[in-house]
C-alpha cells in the first residue's frame, strides 16, 4: 500500500466517496472524475480509507515517490510527505 | 412564508411509518432485528430465503427485488459477502431484465435498474449535480430556507414532534424545489408518488417550460444535458427519460433522508452529553451522521439478480436467483468494526454500506448528508436546551425494509 495513490479515470464514476474520507487529497474535475489535488493533503491512513471506500475500485496504491513500508503493510506517512497520521 | 402551507396532519398520514401507506415495506415491524441478524451472520455469510422470512416477519413485505415469486431467494449478511457482490455487478445485476428507457416514463426505466455502460452513461449525466462541491448549491437554493421555515412553525411553542413536523418535510421540499415545484404542491406530489402517470402529469408543464427557458434548477440541467448512446450518437434526453429520473429521485431521496435524519436525531437526543458536545462543536456532526448511517441505515436491504451459476461464500447460487444484501447486518459485522452494536461517534470513520456500494452507490449521498447536517445544526442554533420530552413516549426504532423512528417528542427553552 505504500507509495502514492492513483485514480483510474475509466473506472471512476464520480461518487465522491474518496472526498468524504480524504477531502484534502481528492477533488473532482469538470467531468466529475476524481483528481489528486494534494498528495500530502491527508494522512496516509485517511487516503487508505478512501482507497477502501471507492465503490468501483478506481483508486489504488502505486509504488514509487517515497515508497516506504516501515510498518509492513500499513500505509506509511513518509510516502506522503510531511503530514503525519 | 413557504411552508405554512405544509399541513401538519397531512404530513402525519403520509409519513407515519405505521400508516397504511407504509405497511407494505414492513412498517408494522417493531421488534429489534439486530440480534436476529447477528445470529444469522454468525451462522453463515449467505442463507437461503428472504430477509423478512429469515427475520421471522409473519407477513409479506415488499422492497426492491421482491416478491419475485418464481425465483429462488438468498440473503447475505457479512461485510465481505456484500462487498464482493456489490463489486461484481456483472454477476449481481440490479434488474432481472434489460432496461429500455425509450419504452415509457416509469421508475422501472431509471438508472437504478440499469447495468454496465448504459448505467454509466445515464449516471454520468447527473453526477456533476450531486458531487460534494455542489452541496452548497443544494443548501442555498433549497435546503436552508425549508429548514428555517419549518422551525418557524413551532419555535414559539416550547415543544414539537420533530420526526414529522421537521425531518419528514425537508427532503421532499429539497427535491421538489430542485424540480421547480412550489412548496404548496410538494405534498400533493408526495401523496401521488406511487401513481407514476400522475407525477408525470404534474411535471410535464415544468419540463416544457424549462425547455423554452432554462433556469438554475435540476430540470433545466436535465433538459440541456446530452447523452451519447451506444453508437456514439449524441442526443438530448427525451421527456420520458427526464420523468423516469425525476421519479427515481422522488422515490430514492425523500423517505430515506427523512428517516435517516430522524434516526440521527433520536440517537443524539437519547445521549444528552453527546448532544451537548455537538452543540459546542458542530464539526462533530459529521462523524455523528456517519455513525448513524452505519448503526441504523434506514434502508437495511437492497437486492441483486444472479446472472450465472456461482458458488458464493459457501452457497450455490443458481442463475436467476435473487440475492438480498442485508446492509444493516454488514454494517455491524465485527470483522470490520469493534463493538459494532455501540453508537460511537469517535470510532475511526470508514465506509459502511448505508449508501450501498458498487456502481449504484447512492447518487444523492452528499445531498442527504447536507440536509441532515443543516437540519440538525439549525435545530441546535434555534432551540436552546433541546431535549426529549420526559412525559411522552420515547422514540422507538421500527420498520423492516424502511427503518425509522416512531416519534421524536421534544421540549426546548
Ligand atoms: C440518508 C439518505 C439516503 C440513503 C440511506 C440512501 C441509500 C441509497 C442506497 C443504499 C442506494 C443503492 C441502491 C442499490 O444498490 O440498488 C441508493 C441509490 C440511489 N439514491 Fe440514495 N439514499 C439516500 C438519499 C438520497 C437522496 C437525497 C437522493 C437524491 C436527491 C438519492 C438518490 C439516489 C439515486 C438516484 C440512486 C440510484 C443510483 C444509481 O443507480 O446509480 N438518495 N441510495
Ligand atoms: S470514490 Fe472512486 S468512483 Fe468515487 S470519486 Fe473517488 S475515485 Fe471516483
Amino acid at each position: 500500500m505504500a507509495g502514492h495513490v492513483v485514480v483510474d479515470r475509466e473506472l471512476c464514476l464520480g461518487s465522491g466517496m474518496c472526498l468524504v474520507y480524504a477531502p484534502n487529497t481528492f477533488a473532482h474535475d469538470e467531468q466529475s472524475k476524481a483528481i489528486i489535488v494534494d498528495p500530502a493533503g491527508d494522512s496516509a491512513e485517511d487516503v487508505d480509507t478512501a482507497v477502501d471506500a471507492c465503490p468501483v475500485g478506481a483508486l489504488s496504491w502505486a509504488p514509487g515517490e517515497g515508497t516506504d513500508s516501515a510498518s509492513g503493510g500499513t500505509p506509511s506517512t513518509a510516502a506522503h510527505g510531511s503530514t503525519g497520521v | 412564508m413557504t411552508t405554512a402551507i405544509l399541513d401538519r396532519e397531512r404530513i402525519k398520514t403520509l409519513f407515519d411509518l405505521r400508516s397504511a401507506a407504509n405497511v407494505w415495506t414492513g412498517g408494522d415491524f417493531e421488534a429489534d432485528p439486530y440480534p436476529i441478524w447477528a445470529k444469522l451472520r454468525e451462522s453463515a455469510p449467505v442463507h437461503e430465503g428472504t430477509v423478512h422470512k429469515l427475520t421471522g416477519y409473519p407477513g409479506e413485505a415488499m422492497f426492491q427485488g421482491l416478491p419475485e415469486a418464481d425465483r429462488p431467494h438468498f440473503s447475505a449478511f457479512t461485510y465481505a459477502a456484500l462487498d464482493a457482490a456489490y463489486r461484481d455487478s456483472e454477476t449481481f445485476a440490479s434488474s432481472g431484465s434489460a432496461v429500455d428507457p425509450t419504452s415509457g416514463a416509469q421508475l422501472e426505466n431509471s438508472m437504478i435498474y440499469m447495468g454496465g455502460d448504459q448505467h454509466r452513461r445515464y449516471r454520468g449525466l447527473v453526477q456533476p449535480s450531486f458531487v460534494p462541491a455542489k452541496a452548497q448549491w443544494w443548501l442555498i437554493n433549497w435546503i436552508q430556507e425549508a429548514v428555517q421555515e419549518l422551525i418557524n412553525n413551532f419555535v414559539e411553542d416550547g415543544r414539537a414532534e420533530l420526526n414529522v413536523d421537521f425531518c419528514a418535510a425537508i427532503p421532499v421540499l429539497t427535491i421538489t424545489g430542485s424540480f421547480g415545484i412550489p412548496p404548496e404542491e410538494a405534498l400533493d406530489l408526495r401523496a401521488v408518488l406511487q401513481d407514476a402517470p400522475e407525477v408525470v402529469r404534474r411535471l410535464a408543464p415544468i419540463v416544457a417550460a424549462r425547455r423554452e427557458e432554462p433556469k438554475d434548477d435540476l430540470i433545466s440541467i436535465l433538459v440541456q444535458a446530452t447523452l451519447k448512446d451506444e453508437d456514439g450518437v449524441t442526443h438530448h434526453l427525451s421527456d420520458a427519460e427526464i420523468y423516469a429520473f425525476a421519479l427515481l429521485l422522488l422515490n430514492a431521496g425523500s423517505g430515506t433522508t427523512w428517516k435517516q435524519m430522524g434516526i440521527t436525531l433520536a440517537a443524539l437526543l437519547q445521549r444528552p452529553e453527546l448532544l451537548a458536545q455537538i452543540r459546542e462543536d458542530r464539526a462533530l456532526l459529521r462523524p455523528a451522521i456517519e455513525e448513524s448511517l452505519r448503526w441504523v441505515p434506514t434502508d437495511p436491504m437492497f437486492s441483486r439478480y444472479v446472472t450465472r451459476d456461482i458458488e458464493f461464500f459457501g452457497t450455490e447460487l443458481p442463475k436467476g436467483a435473487v440475492l438480498h444484501l442485508n446492509v444493516a447486518s454488514a454494517n455491524r459485522d465485527p470483522a470490520r468494526w469493534d463493538n459494532p452494536d455501540e453508537f460511537d461517534i469517535t470510532r475511526k470513520s470508514r465506509a459502511s454500506f448505508a449508501f450501498g456500494g458498487g456502481p449504484h452507490i447512492c447518487l444523492g449521498m452528499h445531498v442527504a448528508r447536507a440536509e441532515i447536517r443543516a437540519g440538525i445544526s439549525a435545530l441546535l442554533d434555534r432551540l436552546p436546551n433541546l431535549r426529549l420530552d420526559p412525559d411522552a413516549e420515547a422514540p422507538r426504532f421500527i420498520g423492516l425494509y424502511e427503518r425509522g423512528v416512531t416519534e421524536i417528542p421534544v421540549l426546548f427553552g
